[in-house]
């Protein structure tokens, strides 16, 4: 390599040196994992976590900065697809409660709101529930498609500290 | 007008940054795993992998930079590398509209979403690694 040439044009040294950098991070980052107390699985499933069945059927999402700004500005109707005894132990502010273990019953108590067309909000429990992809899929077949899944859900909300309602 | 100081400058700077960037993701992996997976660009067989990869590569050339004279070219290179890649993967979810937050400096759920600014950070970031280059004897001033 040209020694007069940009140190960011690698020389044989300097290529074995950017090896040697990439190998030790590769054994650090195993032996750190290793270590850490909440460690990860090396290969992980990541089709089960919600964001990737809903991606893959076409939903929109929103993360948890997008939810915020809907919860605060009461722009969309919140469905909280958890089961009714983990809404009351807390919900969003403004959910109104639609589990989807019992949606063919509960769906008609809810419709009336549909009425006005405003976009809706589902989220469930984390990541890794499916209740809120399930909502999804049942209120786009009832045809409402203005719909946008919170895929982080209670879990994510609360460790944002971002306020509850419901909670003893 | 001397500008020697520019130089050491632009390496501290640059490995402040990566510093920065690398230490809550080496805490919080798997919080760190999820920002990965949500850029959608890599095979979910290395989604976990990269997140466990690339905070200590952060980590290391970040140290490198500045405490290891002789590995500083290698350093430089790593993480002009690392810039050129963060910056394509925000470009390529900006353009096709997939609204995320960057995983950039923290992973706590509540993050800002990112947006055409963290592209002009990134080119700051590229700027600054030009500027840390070491001159060679011969090279124009």
């Amino acid at each position: 390599m040209n020694e007069e040439g940009s140190s960011l044009r690698p020389n044989s040294a300097t290529a074995l040196r950017v090896a040697g950098l990439l190998l030790m991070a590769a054994v650090a980052g195993g032996l750190a994992n290793l270590a850490h107390p909440r460690k990860i699985a090396w290969v992980e499933d990541w089709s089960r976590y919600i964001e990737a069945r809903a991606l893959a059927a076409g939903f929109r999402l929103a993360d948890t900065a997008t939810t915020r700004e809907i919860v605060e500005n009461r722009s969309h109707l919140i469905f909280d697809a958890r089961p009714a005894m983990d809404f009351k132990a807390g919900h969003l502010p403004g959910a109104v409660s639609l589990p989807y273990d019992a949606v063919q019953n509960e769906f008609q108590n809810v419709a009336v709101l549909l009425l006005g067309g405003q976009p809706i909000l589902t989220y469930c429990s984390g990541l890794v529930c499916d209740e809120s992809f399930l909502l999804t899929e049942f209120l786009r077949q009832q045809g409402t498609t203005n719909i946008v899944l919170y895929s982080g859900g209670y879990e994510e909300w609360t460790r944002a500290g971002l306020p509850v309602e419901g909670r003893p | 007008m001397n500008r020697a100081w520019m130089r050491p400058a632009a390496r501290w700077a640059l490995a402040a940054v990566f510093l920065a960037a690398a230490v809550p993701k080496i805490l919080t992996p798997h919080d760190f795993a999820v920002a990965v997976f949500r850029y959608q660009m890599l095979p979910h067989s290395l989604v976990n992998l990269a997140a466990l990869f690339l905070p200590w590569l952060e980590l290391l050339s970040a140290l490198a930079l500045v405490a290891v004279p002789s590995w500083r070219d290698a350093a430089l290179v790593v993480l002009g590398g690392l810039l050129l890649v963060f910056t394509a993967a925000i470009a390529f979810n900006l353009y096709r509209g997939i609204d995320i937050a960057c995983g950039c400096f923290t992973v706590k759920p509540g993050a800002r979403h990112m947006g055409w600014w963290n592209l002009g950070r990134n080119f700051l970031l590229i700027l600054a690694a030009l500027i840390a280059r070491d001159r060679r004897p011969g090279q124009a001033r």
